[in-house]
């Protein structure tokens, strides 16, 4: 156990100390807000097209509510919802319909063809806002926050959640990758630097490839707590300095109130009560365990790439179907947001090598699904299996492959390999 | 010492070594020789436990070898290298805490070292600002710094300047004297008869010979003498001239006696001097080049 820490000292000391690190710790949380911004700015430039909104008002509380907007056309009618729905059905140039029930008995509905998630949170939070302002004029007769709306045609798709699925998605492809990169070309180098020999003449061939893995494990756990920590810091100065406070469930009556900008203000609302209604501790949590475990896991594929070359240019033959499974998980990522508790999404994510990315990716939405737990305990105990088998398979092909020089290395050596005897 | 019993190691189809088996006794410089793939790199990475024989056993010291005998052994690989980007104190100190040894006294064996090998000023210095040569010493140093009862040299001296070659020399000789165990590996036969005290030579994954230099040698001489002689010719029974060269009246034989024929020196010499006057003479022993040749000669061909 000593010699197995003193080598992770050594393979943690070493790179922490360089200054590729150091920039990119520093510079990534830059990098990435730039990222998470841009598409933002983006989407403001765009000049969104008109949409038509019946709206079947039943309880005729609503008669001057819906004035319309820039991009919204309301046509009230205070007929029967069913009539109103035939037309709804019938007209393609109404995209939505939103049904508010007599005496507001039930919640009001909101029916919408587009399966565009920025378009509906839009109808979603125009209708509401719509509410809000008359209510607060008293022209209403209902507490405003008693008014639910349901949507009907689209999963209750939320733009916050979206970015912290991608968010996680990102962050643990790049981990994993950027990781296991670091532990194959960590292999290589003690490879070509002919230094390896006279290593497993001190320690066992395993003790040098998990000193090794875990040492750049803890790199990128390093990375990613200052990484947590400068991003945290950055948004609670900003929170601070916007005073979001305001936009919370519980103050926003008041912020409203004091007329504030009611667009502004419905947009805060959405991002405030999502970020608090989710578990944030759950998915950091969650996040630096499938690090770990990915990470184990795709580490210990890396380290037999980087015991089977000799140069960083006999990789690729080998490095490409391991990205396979990673690049896969990361295109899928849209299909499993838009129905993150779906067949492929459980199937995905209780595969050891896909794991770690999807389940990033149904972690925001876990409240929508009350198995979700189980799933995740699933989908954990998945990863460790995987990265135990991994690293089983890696120790037995990494202690011949280290010993080999100038050899062209196929599968087939792989194979052969594993099967040596001590 | 170390005792190699019975040692069979395959890899896969192909017969690394086969039943080899030999004793190192304490103190005495050990040669290992036989071609590039013979088989001498799969028995010094069994005696550094990189590998395991499928059948046989190592014993040292008279017990089962086993990891807790890593830290007895320094080893100096054939493929060495060194971590480029670390100090020469670091590296050392990085390795002979793997070995066992308290920082402490690493520091101390390391000023020593770096002393004695004259590049005391570089302690600070990344390996890779280092040269060729001084990255050899810090190799060599690596090896040694934990006092290792057996010192096993995978061709300690390829790629080596001539400069260092002589300081390692030196040094292996002065461990000796202190009682280190050393293993020489080579397939060149130069510097064997300078160090050595005994040999195995394997040849095709075995043991073709073993014991002590001057034992083989005494084993392996073929009778011939060199001689001077003041004389024009020689010519006697059961005796051949294989070489014959006259200078300033002086002649130089290389004589062999007949095979078949007991002769003792003295007789031929007694022969001899009935020629002219003896200038010099000698009995030619061969070298172990000439021996480890005849012993790996008929498989020539089947390596490579």
């Amino acid at each position: 156990m000593h010699k197995i820490s003193y080598i992770i000292k050594r393979e943690y000391l070493s790179r922490v100390k360089k200054k590729s690190f150091l920039m990119m710790t520093f510079l990534g949380p830059l990098i990435m807000s730039v990222m998470m911004m841009g598409p933002v700015w983006f989407a403001q430039l765009d000049n969104e097209p008109v949409h038509k909104v019946l709206i079947a008002d039943e309880s005729t509380l609503f008669e001057n509510v819906f004035s319309n907007t820039k991009n919204l056309h309301f046509i009230r009618m205070e007929k029967a919802y069913v009539q109103a729905k035939s037309l709804f059905h019938a007209s393609p140039e109404i995209q939505t319909l939103v049904h508010i029930p007599s005496n507001l008995s039930s919640e009001i509905e909101v029916y919408t063809k587009s399966n565009h998630e920025v378009y509906y949170r839009y109808i979603e939070s125009t209708v509401k806002q719509k509410i809000y302002e008359h209510y607060i004029r008293g022209e209403i007769p209902i507490n405003v926050k008693r008014v639910k709306i349901e949507v009907q045609s689209y999963e209750k798709a939320n733009v916050v959640k979206q970015v912290l699925s991608y968010m996680g998605v990102i962050l643990i492809y790049f981990f994993i990758f950027l990781y296991g990169i670091q532990v194959m070309k960590g292999v290589i180098e003690e490879k070509s630097n002919r230094i390896v020999e006279v290593m497993i003449s001190v320690v066992k061939p395993f003790h040098l490839m998990i000193g090794k893995i875990v040492g750049i494990c803890l790199l990128g756990l390093t990375q990613f707590l200052i990484w947590a920590g400068l991003s945290g810091g950055i948004t609670y100065t900003l929170a601070n300095y916007f005073q979001l406070y305001r936009y919370s469930d519980m103050h926003l009556q008041d912020t409203l109130a004091k007329g504030v900008d009611v667009d502004l203000a419905m947009d805060m609302n959405m991002l405030v009560s999502t970020l608090e209604s989710l578990d944030l501790f759950l998915i950091i949590g969650s996040f630096v365990f499938f690090f770990i475990a990915g990470y184990l896991l795709y580490g210990a594929l890396f380290a037999i790439v980087g015991s089977a070359s000799d140069a960083d240019t006999d990789t690729q033959q080998f490095i490409f179907p391991l990205t396979v499974p990673l690049l896969f998980s990361v295109m899928m990522t849209p299909n499993i947001i838009s129905n993150p508790h779906g067949v492929l999404a459980k199937v995905m994510s209780f595969i050891p090598f896909s794991s770690p990315i999807v389940t990033m990716v149904r972690l925001p939405f876990a409240d929508s699904n009350p198995y979700f737990y189980w799933e995740l305990a699933g989908a954990m105990l998945s990863v460790i299996m995987g990265f135990i088998l991994t690293t089983w398979m890696a120790s037995r092909i990494y202690r011949v492959g280290i010993l080999m020089y100038g050899q062209k290395i196929g599968y087939r050596e792989l194979i052969k390999w594993f099967f040596y005897k001590e | 010492m170390l005792s190699i019993k019975n040692v069979t190691k395959y890899y896969g189809e192909h017969r690394a070594l086969g039943d080899v088996s030999f004793d190192v006794p304490t103190g005495c410089v050990y040669g290992l020789l036989g071609h590039n793939g013979a088989g001498k790199t799969t028995l010094i990475r069994m005696i550094t436990q990189i590998t395991a024989p499928d059948s046989g056993q190592i014993f040292i010291d008279g017990e089962r070898l086993v990891r807790k005998h890593i830290p007895m052994i320094g080893y100096l690989p054939e493929e060495r290298g060194l971590y480029k980007k670390m100090t020469v104190k670091e590296h050392l100190i990085y390795l002979a805490v793997l070995r066992g040894i308290s920082k402490k006294e690493a520091l101390e064996k390391i000023s020593y070292w770096l002393e004695k090998m004259s590049i005391a000023d570089r302690e600070n210095t990344p390996i890779e600002g280092l040269s060729k040569g001084m990255q050899q010493k810090i190799q060599f140093i690596a090896t040694v710094l934990h006092d290792p009862k057996l010192l096993i040299l995978d061709e300690p001296f390829s790629g080596f300047d001539p400069v260092n070659v002589a300081i390692v020399k030196q040094e292996i000789l002065a461990l000796k004297k202190k009682g280190t165990t050393i293993i020489f590996s080579t397939h060149r036969m130069e510097s064997v008869e300078e160090l050595c005290d005994e040999i195995t030579i394997i040849n095709r994954s075995q043991n073709v010979l073993s014991g002590r230099i001057d034992k083989i040698k005494e084993d392996h001489r073929q009778a011939i003498y060199t001689v001077k002689i003041k004389a024009d010719k020689v010519n006697i029974p059961f005796v051949k001239v294989l070489k014959e060269r006259k200078r300033n009246g002086v002649l130089r034989l290389d004589l062999m006696v007949e095979e078949g024929t007991e002769i003792t020196s003295n007789a031929l010499l007694m022969e001899l001097m009935k020629y002219g006057e003896i200038v010099s003479f000698k009995e030619k022993l061969p070298s172990i080049n000439d021996i480890f040749l005849k012993h790996v000669k008929p498989e020539l061909n089947a390596q490579d």
